[in-house]
């Protein structure tokens, strides 16, 4: 094959024939076009069944919420709090193409508990992405045909769910794919690499995230790094029901084990929870399909009274989700996030729950469902310390060393931290001694009035009586 | 300086194919292949074998600052051949195409293709719109045919200017001059749609369907009679079989668009018809080498 030719120049060759102008339009082209889309006839689906993307669609169609929920009860042993987890996560998936903050979520509980089997249920779904075993958002490689191969281009507008959160905590990388997914939440993210010239940045991302885990979870504190995780917890069911569970799994795996497996795809021989499955995945397209339509038909709600609900969630899990900083040399110390974007967050599950159940207003099972993951998003230390100090109304700092699970030292800081966010106050009361003559001063901690409203509302209990 | 062992062009490996098909001269050792530049012409244009990563030593030519692989090379190459073919140049040879083909000077231009000098190079772009592949418009045994440059994947044609956010219609055709015919008649017209081009009708790359979502789609493709069989068996090819393929993708991704219609030859539902000649295109309906 002959080169170009030195410095790049091209050789020139003599053409055969002369040159002759193109035809000249007269109109006639337009005219044959028009003939082109008078030709025009929608595909027939016999014709467009033959090609298989490779994602064999595991889903049946479904578009009840109920029907789905009783599917689930005939297979599990069923209680409310699983429903209330269902519905967040579906809700998350409802959300992922609206406007606004996105919702990232954290399901924590026990092993053995479903939650893994909630996050194999969604993901039969194509909407559903299943992020396991992850080392960054962004790859700087380019493949053959110099496609964008990075994780962040193909998980737009779909949710996605990592089923075992315990092992992505575990990952060297864990810290980074969390700053990331900070940036992303915000539906933009960049790389910077220093082998290529332009940096790569996406905008108009919409990516939600449901983790599932122990809670384990909870020990990586996100706090001080804006925390963008919802977070609703399942809680372990009582002894007896515990004792139930048991019994029907050991049915379930007596019935297994007499089958052989399918070893194609890993998929469960138990006929009603493989149908589970299915019509989960299938009501989740039917949600993507129609979130619009389910949302909009909330329009005549009461917005201010949600909104002000709303307002006082994010104040709530505000105050709750701040930590101190426990490093004394670090400067950052006594902070905590604004609660605007926990406000947001809650309004649009409040909305996005009810439009799972096809609601036209805001239920008491939604209004119940999410104080509990405002609650649930709240737990921790600092939570826990401020409900015993609710509910016995004031506590001394010897009272909390005792209710509190932790070293005196660690208790005092959070109390100083609790000071200074302006959720406990210290108050120097005066008590009478056994003998009824001389008064002795003594420091008891009580939730400032701000809060204690807060708690009431959301816990739904009165505050406990002061001693003195 | 280490003699450098003349391998059989056979042998080439793929890592240079990209190069030669391009008209660099490929003399290759185990690890380098160090030839003349094809943009300065110095003899220090240096290939890693390995990698296919290139640099010349004298222009550093490149993107990045830090050499080429084979997908920037391409995007050179062409950007060489938009300057050598710049102030009307090689008018000849285009007015001679365009009369071929049955489009305009100006609708070749602006499509980005150019005369190498030998040859035509036709660009293609991948589903972000980057140019990934250079086609090269050659003779082959008496006919002329579109060939891509090895190991660059398929590319689609007109995605340079395709707008994502647009509400128009958009129709796919099968190759590039049916493309540039309609897309010509539909400029010259104002009518409201889009055409882009793929390579053929079995070459449809997945990353391709997110620019389909929720538009209206048109499958304009050749009308191909099915293959008939001495025992009369009848196997669909061509046209009809990438309605079925791209058909399906569209209708499958996660995305899809809100319509898909195709172009009924005939009206039979088929996809064909023998009414018309078999192989006839869009670019025959809109130049009259086809009686409608």
């Amino acid at each position: 094959m002959p080169s170009i030719g030195s410095k790049g120049k091209t050789k020139k060759r003599s053409s055969k024939k002369v040159a002759q102008a193109p035809p000249q339009s007269t109109g006639d082209d337009l005219r044959r076009f028009q003939w082109l889309l008078d030709q025009l006839s929608p595909l027939p689906d016999e014709m467009s069944s033959d090609c298989n993307l490779g994602n064999q669609d595991k889903t049946q169609e479904c578009d009840d919420y109920e029907g789905m929920i009783r599917q689930w009860k005939s297979c599990m042993r069923w209680r409310d709090e699983m429903e209330q987890v269902l519905l967040v996560m579906l809700a998350v998936i409802i959300s992922t193409e609206q406007k606004g903050d996105q919702l990232f979520l954290m399901l924590l509980a026990n092993a053995g508990s479903g939650k893994t089997r909630f996050c194999d249920a969604l993901l039969t779904s194509q909407h559903c992405h299943a992020l396991e075993h992850l080392t960054g958002f962004h790859s700087g490689w380019k493949g053959d045909d110099g496609e964008d191969y990075s994780l962040i281009a193909r998980v737009d507008r779909k949710t996605m769910i990592t089923p075992e959160g315990d092992v992505l905590i575990s990952s060297p990388s864990f810290a980074q794919v969390m700053s990331q997914q900070r940036r992303i939440f915000d539906g933009k993210s960049g790389a910077s690499y220093k082998n290529q010239k332009e940096d790569k940045n996406y905008e108009g991302l919409r990516t939600p995230w449901i983790i599932a885990g122990t809670h384990t979870l909870m020990d990586s504190d996100q706090s001080r790094l804006g925390d963008r995780f919802l977070k609703i917890h399942m809680s372990s069911p009582g002894l007896d029901e515990k004792r139930m569970i048991q019994e029907r799994v050991a049915v379930s795996a007596f019935e297994s084990v007499m089958e052989v497996s399918n070893a194609q795809d890993k998929e469960l021989n138990e006929g009603k929870m493989a149908k589970a499955y299915q019509m989960t995945g299938g009501f989740v397209n039917f949600l993507r399909d129609n979130s619009q339509t389910r949302i909009r038909a909330l329009m005549s709600i009461n917005v201010e009274e949600v909104q002000e609900l709303c307002v006082q969630y994010g104040e709530f899990a505000a105050d709750f989700r701040a930590r101190p900083n426990l490093d004394e040399n670090k400067e950052s110390n006594d902070t905590k996030e604004e609660p605007n974007r926990l406000t947001s967050q809650f309004l649009r599950l409040m909305i996005c729950c009810a439009a799972v159940r096809g609601e036209d207003t805001i239920s008491d099972f939604v209004h119940n469902t999410v104080r509990k993951v405002v609650i649930d998003t709240s737990k921790g230390r600092t939570f826990e310390m401020a409900t015993e100090i609710f509910r016995a109304g004031e506590l001394s700092m010897r009272q909390l060393y005792v209710v509190i699970n932790l070293p005196e030292a660690r208790i005092r800081k959070f109390i100083r931290f609790l000071i200074a966010i302006d959720v406990v106050r210290k108050v120097d009361v005066k008590m009478r001694t056994n003998r009824g003559t001389s008064r002795k001063r003594a420091s008891v901690y009580r939730l400032t009035t701000r809060v204690k409203k807060l708690m009431r509302m959301v816990l739904n209990e009165a505050p406990g009586k002061r001693a003195h | 300086m280490p003699k450098l062992k003349k391998k059989k062009v056979d042998d080439c490996p793929d890592t240079l194919k990209p190069y030669r098909f391009h008209g660099v001269d490929v003399n290759w050792d185990e690890k380098n292949c160090t030839t003349e530049c094809p943009f300065c012409g110095a003899d220090k244009f240096v290939i890693k074998v390995e990698t296919g990563q290139a640099r010349c030593f004298v222009c550093n030519v490149s993107e990045t600052g830090r050499g080429l692989n084979k997908s920037s090379f391409l995007r050179k190459m062409h950007e060489r051949y938009v300057a050598l073919n710049a102030n009307h140049g090689s008018g000849e040879f285009y007015e001679n195409l365009a009369q071929d083909r049955g489009v305009t000077v100006d609708t070749l231009r602006d499509a980005g293709i150019m005369w190498t000098g030998r040859d035509w190079a036709v660009p293609a772009y991948n589903g972000d719109g980057k140019m990934t592949q250079l086609y090269r418009y050659i003779k082959v045994e008496k006919k002329r045919v579109c060939l891509p440059t090895p190991t660059c994947g398929a590319g689609m044609f007109g995605r340079d200017q395709f707008d994502p956010k647009s509400k128009h219609q958009v129709i796919i055709v099968e190759g590039v001059w049916d493309m540039l015919s309609l897309r010509e008649t539909i400029r010259r017209h104002n009518q409201k749609f889009q055409v882009v081009g793929i390579p053929g009708v079995n070459v449809f790359n997945n990353y391709w369907l997110k620019m389909f979502g929720g538009k209206d789609v048109i499958l304009m493709f050749d009308n191909d009679s099915p293959k008939e069989h001495a025992d009369g068996r009848k196997t669909d090819k061509g046209g009809v079989v990438g309605l079925r393929y791209v058909g399906s993708k569209l209708k499958q991704s996660v995305s899809p668009p809100k319509s898909i219609k195709f172009l009924d030859w005939g009206g039979t539902g088929l996809g064909y018809s023998g009414d018309f000649k078999d192989g006839a295109d869009v670019r025959d309906v809109l130049t009259g080498s086809v009686t409608i």
